[in-house]
């Protein structure tokens, strides 16, 4: 394959963060309706903006890969469409997370958040359901990779791992900071 | 000419994500100066209000 090889470990790392932080979107949104805090919702909204970061990364490097190999930029494979259908229904839920601050909506929000990942597993398992042409490489035999580039695979998740570790904090103080303008801004201008 | 679009490509997805990165960073900052700004606002407007 030659150096389009290298976008494999920016394009599966990605994805492991997308699908990764739309499993704590789930999380949270359960604990949301559950507890009604302020903090898990700005949790999910966080979480969900970031994996659709990574998800349009992985949606991206996964053409540049395949072009070369398939021959074409994009095929309505499973594993593709399911990943373009998971993005559109996270780009969906930012959209009604941004629709208001009423409880109604958030609780709206918290519900599509459980319905939306219904499509996690979907992605995952796609490619082992159905007939597809994209590569497995994690299956239960266990990872389907020469040893060096497993070293590299798993640097590289561990890599964007941290980046996760370090962007969910910092996209929730943001998020917070927001919410406190418009508190303040209500308070100034009634 | 794949070599171009390759580069070109993987230029562009290390620059969404460290512009994400940044945009953060420069949204929080914006907050930040909103926020004490705002809070100097409702002081001021506390403070005529005991007066």
């Amino acid at each position: 394959m030659g150096i389009v090889q290298k976008v494999f470990y920016y394009h599966v790392a990605s994805a492991w963060i997308g699908l990764l932080a739309f499993c704590v979107v789930f999380a949270a949104s359960i604990a949301y309706l559950w507890k009604r805090s302020e903090g898990v919702n700005l949790l999910a909204l966080a979480s969900a903006e970031i994996g659709t970061v990574f998800i349009s990364g992985t949606l991206l490097t996964g053409p540049l890969w395949a072009y070369p190999i398939w021959n074409t930029w994009w095929t309505w494979d499973p594993r593709l469409t399911t990943t373009l259908v998971l993005w559109f229904m996270y780009v969906a839920y930012m959209v009604l997370q941004s629709g208001g601050e009423t409880e109604a909506k958030k609780r709206f929000a918290a519900i599509y958040g459980i319905v939306a990942f219904v499509n996690v597993p979907l992605v995952f398992f796609s490619a082992r359901w159905w007939r597809s042409i994209h590569p497995i490489v994690v299956s239960s035999e266990g990872v389907a990779l020469d040893a060096r580039m497993k070293v590299a695979l798993f640097a590289s998740l561990g890599v964007f791992s941290l980046l996760y570790i370090y962007l969910l904090p910092l996209r929730m103080k943001s998020l917070e900071l927001k919410a406190r303008v418009r508190q303040l801004k209500s308070e100034v201008l009634p | 000419m794949f070599m171009i679009f390759f580069a070109i490509g993987y230029t562009l997805i290390w620059l969404l994500l460290f512009g994400y990165t940044l945009a953060i960073h420069g949204q929080q900052r914006k907050l930040e100066r909103e926020i004490s700004l705002l809070n100097e606002l409702v002081r001021e407007g506390t403070d005529r209000t005991v007066s």
